[in-house]
């Protein structure tokens, strides 16, 4: 960082005021959490509670800001040149929050779940892991599905993470405490009380009469959350929100095709999800593939009017099903239904319709290994699986072909959204990383809690 | 493959999709590439379309071409989206984007086909109110310059000299500290100090023009009220010569890289002959010798109140290639120089607005 010579002034005025009034971070206090989902356990696997366990266990590699591999349980790593054999040398001095060195054997045994398929061995303090194909994207896979875990006596997971699991009742409480002995250094907090279950309207409330600090928000609420001085954290964009043929139903894709070229999606986003995330018409975000935008996402009005035209009448009627847990999802379901009257189709929305054409749905993000999330997203979806992709190229082509009939209609890619108190501070790096999991060890709290 | 060699086979493969028909190009950029890779790809592109026969207008096209310029975790992407009537193809090509793993070391394998990359070990030389200007560390402490004082810490030992106000300091203060033993001398806009450690810590400054070192065997002179070298340059073996005017500037094996205003570095080869730009680094730049060869720490183009960091680059063929992670700060780096081996960079925290000075070692491979 170099200034220009033509700062204005009143840039360098900032720069002082900033400088002298704030504060150090302070250790201490108890941050209150409310979230939706409500896990029976604190398992590593689980996705429901993958920001609850990304507090307790530990990946051999991270992501930073800008998705690049960062060393966290592995210290260094090499890869042969075809990258089918890749080398982790451990972090020295890590343990278990049962006082347990971390060794190879218990990288190895955690691996060997989340990575089915994958030759993992351990060698002294490193771990080798082994494929028959090339692995370029391994270190993603690790950063995203590689967390390292032991069990103790009663079968509960032990992770080495920054904050260890304090109480756990099933799909209610949690409360985590600092982790004194973190090879990363203390976390600032004493403490995190996690409240399961809660709906977004309760977090809401919760969050602002000041019974939450952080609390899950729907895009439609953003201003909302941040009114006293509270701020909006934000993932990247993970959620996959789509629409889904149900098979056997609707088998003549013209009337998918219909739907899809009536769709506004950039209205949507505008209004319904306050443009936050991404409008797509692709099924891997742009910031995992490089190329959503080169699927075709804007309306076509007059061509969908030709196709539905073309039709039976009978064939254009549709039922499309939501999931009221989705977030909005009934919300961009009617404005789906309002598109496609536009081009002569009817579509009757409703709830949780177990014989609806057409099911909008939300999938997360896989993988952080692109081929590996399109393959992930294929299966969630029930498409054909694709060849394996080591270009993208090969990718996009791919991803082409799952997307030509119509069985899939993707519409956003949406964020995760916190609320978040004005007590809460944060020190670098975010706390919020590329996959939504939670750095909670870098935030402060300038007071304790009312 | 590169970025040109990516714009180029995508170019043979459009041209062929494009046949003879007239055709208009758009370039648009997605990616954290800069306005003058940007640039640089649209030549590219454009000449080799152009080489095989497909032409390119500016009006009345049958046939559109839309180039953007994207990337992902790994890769850059060239995506063209070729329109002609209701026809529309899309094409691909890419290049890596930054290593993902270990590169390799001296342009070789190390330790039977295993590759290395270069990270940064960052130490906490000193942390204070005032802006630290550089630090050194030295056998049995630290020494550091502010603007108003060289001060040396050793153990539960502090002494300081102060450093009289010549003339009216720059705004964006910027100072160079070298030791060399017990010796030692502080270059400031305008000024020089020379000093010793002992056998008490003592200093004297005068009004000076003299060069500040870039580098061994290389000087600039430094604006006496700005913040920035003025331009002459003197390198051994180089020669003189006048470039425009710099922030920070770091050699990278034949070339020398000079950070300027805009956000751009411009690369210069041994006969001064301008050797390209690179859009994606931030004002302050070190070339520093590390085992896997020499590397430049380069700051990102963050604004000044916003967290920066300090990557390692290697330059290759004119690019400049990602050599390690990143390592992050708490706030904008105010100050980043090069000592052999080491580097000395300077962050203004931005949760308590103190200045703390880091020593960066780098470290290769494994």
């Amino acid at each position: 960082m170099r200034l220009t010579a033509w700062l204005p002034l009143a840039v360098l005025s900032a720069f002082t005021v900033l400088g002298g009034a704030a504060t150090r971070p302070r250790y201490g206090g108890s941050l209150r959490v409310e979230v939706r989902a409500a896990p029976a356990s604190l398992d590593p696997a689980a996705q429901d509670a993958a920001p609850l366990a990304s507090l307790v266990f530990e990946p051999l590699v991270q992501l930073d800001a800008t998705g690049a591999p960062l060393p966290r349980l592995a210290l260094s790593w090499q890869r042969d040149p075809s990258a089918k054999r890749w080398q982790f040398n451990l972090r020295p001095g890590v343990r278990f929050h049962d006082g347990l060195p971390l060794v190879a054997a218990a990288v190895v045994a955690s691996l060997q779940a989340a990575l089915p398929g994958l030759s993992v061995s351990a060698a002294a303090d490193s771990v080798v892991i082994h494929a028959e194909r090339p692995m370029p994207g391994l270190l993603f896979d690790l950063a995203h599905n590689g967390l390292v875990f032991t069990h103790n006596a009663e079968g509960g997971f032990i992770g080495t993470g920054p904050f260890r699991l304090a109480s756990w009742t099933p799909g209610r409480t949690a409360t985590f405490t600092a982790n004194d002995d973190y090879w990363g250094g203390r976390p600032f907090l004493d403490a995190i009380e996690v409240q399961m279950g809660r709906g977004l309207r309760d977090q809401l409330v919760d969050l602002e009469i000041g019974k939450a600090d952080i609390a899950e928000i729907g895009p439609t609420d953003l201003r909302r959350a941040a009114e006293r001085g509270g701020t909006v954290w934000s993932s990247a964009p993970l959620d996959l929100i789509a629409l889904v043929a149900t098979p056997g139903r609707g088998e003549d894709p013209r009337v998918r095709q219909a739907l899809a070229l009536s769709i506004d999606r950039a209205a949507m986003h505008n209004v319904l999800l306050q443009k936050q995330g991404e409008v797509s018409a692709a099924l891997l975000p742009q910031w995992l593939s490089g190329y959503a935008f080169a699927f075709a996402a804007a309306p076509e009005v007059a061509r969908a009017r030709a196709i539905a035209a073309a039709l039976p009448p009978r064939d254009r009627t549709l039922a499309l099903s939501y999931d009221p847990a989705v977030m909005v999802a009934r919300a961009l379901a009617e404005r789906v239904a309002i598109n496609a009257r536009d081009a002569g189709l009817t579509v009757l929305v409703s709830p949780l319709n177990p014989q609806a054409d057409l099911r909008l749905v939300a999938i997360r993000v896989p993988s952080l290994d692109s081929a590996r999330a399109l393959a992930g997203f294929a299966a969630a979806l029930g498409l054909e699986t694709p060849g394996p992709a080591l270009s993208s190229e090969v990718l996009y082509e791919s991803e082409r072909k799952l997307l030509e009939d119509f069985r899939v209609i993707p519409l956003f890619h949406l964020p995760d959204l916190y609320g978040v108190a004005s007590r809460v501070h944060v020190f670098p790096p975010p706390p919020i990383a590329r996959l939504g999991e939670w750095r909670f060890e870098n935030l402060w709290l300038s007071e304790t809690a009312p | 493959m590169g970025m040109a060699g990516a714009a180029r086979d995508l170019a043979r493969s459009v041209a062929a999709a494009a046949a003879r028909d007239p055709v208009i190009l758009s370039v648009r950029n997605l990616s954290t590439l800069g306005p003058g890779e940007a640039a640089a790809i649209r030549r590219e592109f454009e000449s080799e379309l152009r080489a095989r026969g497909a032409r390119v207008v500016e009006a009345a096209p049958a046939a559109e071409i839309r180039l953007t310029v994207s990337e992902n975790l790994t890769q850059f992407l060239l995506v063209a989206e070729f329109r002609r009537g209701d026809e529309r193809q899309v094409l691909l090509d890419s290049w890596p984007r930054t290593p993902l793993s270990p590169q390799p070391a001296n342009g070789g394998d190390r330790g039977g086909g295993t590759l290395a990359q270069v990270t940064l070990e960052k130490k906490l030389l000193w942390e204070q109110e005032q802006p630290i200007l550089d630090a050194v560390r030295l056998d049995d402490g630290v020494l550091i310059l502010d603007a108003a004082r060289v001060l040396l810490v050793r153990s539960q030992e502090r002494q300081s000299v102060p450093i009289p106000p010549l003339h009216p300091w720059p705004r964006d203060m910027r100072g160079r500290l070298l030791a060399n033993g017990t010796a030692f001398t502080a270059w400031l806009p305008g000024a020089v100090c020379r000093g010793a450690t002992e056998p008490r810590l003592s200093a004297e400054c005068r009004e000076s023009q003299e060069p500040w070192p870039l580098a061994p065997g290389a000087t600039a002179v430094f604006s006496p009220a700005r913040n920035f070298f003025e331009g002459r340059v003197a390198i051994e073996s180089w020669g003189a010569r006048d470039v425009p005017p710099f922030y920070s500037a770091a050699p990278a094996g034949d070339v020398w890289v000079f950070a300027g205003d805009g956000g751009r570095a411009r690369i210069y080869t041994r006969s001064w002959e301008p050797g390209g730009a690179i859009d994606h680094w931030g004002g302050d730049l070190a070339g520093v010798q590390t085992p896997c060869g020499p590397r430049i720490l380069a700051t990102r183009p963050a604004g000044i109140n916003e967290p920066d960091a300090i990557q390692p680059f290697e330059l290759v063929g004119g690019m400049a290639n990602a050599a390690g992670p990143a390592q992050e700060f708490p706030g904008p780096i105010t100050a980043l120089w090069a000592a052999g081996s080491l580097a000395t960079a300077v962050s203004r925290d931005l949760q308590t607005g103190r200045y703390a000075a880091y020593s960066l070692a780098p470290a290769c491979g494994s």
